[in-house]
């Protein structure tokens, strides 16, 4: 969030469940890169929603990059952020299972709402206390859930990434860490794939897409 | 004359498949008669697509529950013999993709690397004869990417004998180390990553956080007076170690820009969330 109270929301709804515990065995913190503009003076706050209830153990760490030197690439002003349920959930996406990638027939938003330039993945566990050691991949693509061999990969095929989750329920990522840079006009449908190096837990995983544009 | 940023896509290309496998990227090798000394040659790509200016390299699995596995990658571009682009990743102890535990390493740098390259990867460590280690490496690039001034290959400081590199005493619960001198530049570099490994010899670790600064100084054995690279205490990379002996981080990922001229000395300080393994963690650090 930006400004004083009341606040306005400038990253919303960044998916932050089964995010590793550095005092525990387990995976790491997850991360969240975004090219956005923060004007010298800003305010930032943050908040959060959880199925664990009245918890104060969820840290949050923001560093800006800027200054005369930095590198001068396209910045945006806000995020957009699609796939979101009720909170705190996101869009549930059945994955391929071992090593096989799964379809682009996860539809993350039918009609975006405004152009968009990069975009960034969220990806946390399902309703189920007993995870199993994997690692996932996620693409994002535009085009149609209901034909999804037709659907166009957001940054080419390869422009996935990649989470680790293990048995002591928590999960880090992604690697690489990027956003993927593509113009996306408004009124794109979005769709996402996830593919699992093993066996698949009971639920599904569930998945956002947070988009920066102008 | 108003500059204006580029529009259009930033091109990603990688070695690694769209899929998810339990060996993400290319398996390396190490040697097996010895930590000190590489691997064979792996190739991760065959011939870049775009001219890139940004790589990305995410390293797995080194590392396993009890054991000892500091390790080393290089980063090699151009066909057989290939030239060193980044020497000495320092990749001890990273996690696997298969058993419960911390993620990988990661490094970017601002590299520029031609179209049409070859690019490889080769891996000595303490694991003899072993081909856990995967490597993943992403390039940026094309028509629409940011113009910043990537530079043409990595100078490494801070390695021993391989595969050890500086040891630097952190502060524990939380209190800040004293900035150990890590080695003097020689050249002029404007970019910084530091990397991190367990100290090795010590094959039952605690879990723990880690936060770790660069300084710079004129003058040599001058780290009361070092000043942090970057700017402020604030820039500092944090590593996550469990007792599964497995080392994940940086976080953030990005390094410092900052312009520091041939002959100074570089200097690291590493604070512990907790109490310090019976032999120090060791520091490299990464300068284009």
């Amino acid at each position: 969030m930006i400004g004083a109270a009341t606040e306005e929301v400038l990253i919303p709804d960044l998916l932050a469940g089964h995010c590793g515990d550095f005092a525990a065995d387990g995976p790491g913190p997850k991360i969240w890169e975004f090219p956005l503009y923060i004007p010298a003076g800003s305010r930032l706050g943050a908040r959060a929603a959880g199925t664990t209830v009245n918890n104060s153990e969820l840290w949050v760490c923001i560093r800006l990059l800027g200054g005369d030197g930095y590198p001068p690439f396209r910045v945006g002003e806000k995020v957009t952020t699609y796939g979101i349920g009720t909170l705190p959930a996101g869009k549930a996406c059945p994955a391929g299972t071992s090593g096989t990638d799964g379809a682009f027939d996860n539809q993350i938003v039918a009609s975006t709402t405004c152009d968009h330039f990069a975009f960034v993945p969220s990806l946390q566990g399902p309703t189920d206390t007993t995870l199993i050691v994997n690692y996932r991949n996620l693409n994002f693509g535009v085009g149609s859930a209901a034909d999804p061999t037709n659907v166009i990969p957001i940054g080419g095929s390869s422009q996935g990434w990649q989470f680790k989750m293990d048995t002591t329920e928590h999960v880090s990522g992604p690697w690489p860490s990027m956003p993927a840079f593509q113009d996306v006009p408004a009124g794109s449908e979005i769709c996402a794939r996830l593919s699992s190096s093993g066996v698949d837990d009971a639920a599904a995983w569930e998945v956002a897409c947070h988009a920066v544009g102008p | 004359m108003i500059w204006v940023p580029k529009k259009g896509s930033l091109r990603r290309e990688s070695n690694y498949g769209s899929a998810a496998v339990n060996a993400p990227g290319t398996q390396l090798s190490t040697d097996a008669g010895s930590a000190s000394t590489k691997g064979a040659v792996a190739q991760l790509i065959a011939s870049t697509g775009f001219d890139a200016y940004l790589v990305e390299v995410v390293i797995w699995g080194s590392g396993i529950s009890a054991t000892n596995s500091r390790a080393m990658v290089d980063i090699l571009i151009g066909a057989a013999t290939e030239e060193v682009l980044i020497p000495d990743l320092l990749s001890g102890y990273t996690g696997e993709t298969i058993a419960a535990g911390p993620g990988p390493n990661s490094y970017r740098f601002p590299l520029y690397v031609p179209a049409g390259s070859r690019l490889s990867a080769r891996i000595a460590g303490e694991r003899l004869g072993n081909n856990a280690t995967c490597v993943g490496i992403s390039l940026y690039g094309g028509d629409g990417y940011p113009p910043w001034h990537p530079c043409q290959k990595v100078t490494t400081y801070g390695i021993g004998t391989r595969p050890a590199a500086t040891a630097v005493a952190a502060g524990v619960s939380g209190a800040n180390g004293n900035f150990v001198q890590i080695a003097q530049t020689t050249k002029d570099h404007g970019y910084f990553l530091p990397g991190l490994q367990c100290g090795g010899g010590d094959t039952t670790l605690t879990v723990k956080s880690f936060n770790l600064g660069l300084g710079v100084s004129e003058t040599a054995a001058d780290g009361a007076n070092a000043q942090y690279l970057g700017g402020g205490l604030a820039q500092g990379w944090c590593y996550k170690l469990d007792a599964t002996e497995h080392l994940e981080g940086p976080f953030p990922k990005l390094g410092v820009f900052q312009d520091v001229p041939s002959g100074h000395y570089l200097y690291a300080r590493l604070s512990s969330s907790g109490a310090n393994d019976t032999n120090s963690a060791q520091v490299a650090v990464y300068a284009c």
